[in-house]
């Protein structure tokens, strides 16, 4: 086995333990890595949604966005690129949040919840895998983003930048941010865990290009299995913790921070995997990437960010008790949106010399 | 191939795919390996870094031959022979 996919393994692996025991230590049950729930929860440190039960500045996230910074650095990948189509990519990633938040969880989320015996999430991760075929139809059929460019050095510093003032104001103690009384937002690990947690995973992250929607889109796409090594890695680390510390009880009902409806868990994911595929990736790669300069992928995160505002302000966002009506319509309605995002993005106004055609940009 | 065999290997395709993520570079040499015939070799040149495991891999599946690639600056020049 080469060192490439070792990487890949340990980054799976490390990140399954390291959930287990954030949650040990006072994460949400089954939570204790979620980039859409954190993302969501940071959303409401911010001030940008007014559910008070999901309000917290996750450490996780800024450690993740710091140590990726500095992997991206210290290895001389950090480059500021970026212009590729970003308005696209803030929509495409503010549906797919939704999608995420009918199903409560991103696809790191779903497979430590299935990792907890939460049945529910094999549903999730159906739909998911169901989201990122319908992505690779897109893909093959011609859509694109498009190309990046070289942009001016201060773009690729500024994201990783403020995650990093950010995570001084937390350690500081500051009382700065919104923070949940009551909750999964009250729900925390102590800061300076939560915060290494987070380096130690953006670095391997880095290091490894660990993707969660990749490993599924590779093996589809050409039945490589590398990246997808991450993704079981996650779940048989994950497993062997949970089972490792009596957190594992296997089920559909009574499980934490889940609903039991099945088709929309089915098809929030299924959105939520569509749209992560045309993005070229899962909310986790797009930290990543946001942290070694890419600007297109710092917007994305802005897109989940204001997506799950959206869907806590309206309602869009499910409960353990269910979808609402309006998380329904929504999911129904970014599903649509996202194919004619899709169908109509096959741009075709480029050619390479003596080449194909890739994208508007181009 | 040794780096300077490659930099003299006669190219029939040069296919553009810099500045798009993954999995663009793969897809765009998908599409393009049509275009080649038997034993013609394409080059691929990309940015995104993960293309340099991509296209083995993906010629591993497909039995064409991977020749080797340039790091050029950033840019990763991929030499790619049709095999069927």
């Amino acid at each position: 086995m080469n060192k490439k996919k070792i990487m890949v393994i340990a980054t799976g692996g490390v990140l399954g333990l390291l959930s287990v025991y954030l949650v040990k230590v006072g994460n949400p049950a089954n939570m204790g890595y979620c980039i859409a729930c954190f993302l969501r929860d940071i959303a409401g440190g911010l001030g940008y949604h007014r559910a008070d039960v999901v309000q917290y500045m996750r450490p996780e996230i800024f450690g993740l966005i710091a140590g990726a910074f500095v992997a991206a650095l210290v290895t001389r990948e950090h480059k500021s690129v970026g212009g590729s189509s970003p308005l696209t990519r803030f929509f495409l990633a503010f549906t797919g949040m939704i999608g995420m938040l009918v199903f409560l969880g991103c696809p790191v989320r779903a497979v430590l919840r299935l990792a907890g015996g939460d049945l529910n999430a094999g549903v999730g991760i159906l739909g998911l895998i169901a989201g990122v075929f319908i992505g690779i139809q897109l893909l093959n059929r011609g859509f694109s983003l498009g190309r990046a460019t070289s942009q001016s050095v201060v773009n690729g510093y500024i994201f990783p930048l403020t995650a990093i003032i950010f995570s001084f104001i937390i350690l500081s103690g500051a009382a700065v941010f919104f923070t949940s009384k009551a909750g999964p937002g009250s729900m925390h690990a102590p800061v300076i865990i939560s915060l290494v947690a987070g380096l130690v995973v953006g670095v391997l992250a880095q290091r490894s290009r660990f993707c969660m929607i990749g490993g599924i889109r590779d093996f589809i796409l050409f039945k490589d299995t590398h990246l997808l090594l991450g993704f079981f890695a996650l779940l048989i680390f994950a497993l062997a913790g949970n089972l490792a510390v009596g957190a594992f009880k296997l089920g559909f009902a009574g499980q934490p921070i889940a609903h039991t409806d099945g088709v929309w868990n089915f098809l929030g994911m299924a959105l939520a995997g569509t749209a992560a595929t045309m993005l070229g990736g899962c909310p986790l790669r797009q930290i990543i990437a946001a942290s070694e300069g890419n600007t297109d992928c710092a917007i994305t995160i802005i897109g989940f960010i204001a997506g799950a505002a959206f869907a806590h302000n309206f309602g869009l966002a499910a409960s353990p008790k269910g979808v609402s009506v309006a998380g329904q319509a929504a999911t129904i309605i970014g599903i649509v949106l996202v194919l004619i995002v899709g169908f109509v993005g096959a741009y075709r106004t480029s050619t390479a010399s003596g080449g194909v055609n890739l994208g508007q940009n181009g | 191939m040794t780096i300077d065999e490659l930099k003299n290997v006669k190219v029939d395709k040069v296919v553009d795919a810099r500045g798009t993520s993954c999995p663009g570079p793969i897809l765009a040499a998908k599409k393009a390996i049509a275009e080649v015939g038997k034993g013609q070799v394409m080059e691929v040149l990309a940015s995104d870094t993960g293309t340099q495991k991509d296209i083995p891999a993906w010629c591993k599946k497909t039995g064409h031959e991977f020749l080797g690639l340039i790091d050029d600056a950033g840019t990763f020049k991929l030499y790619v022979k049709r095999a069927k």
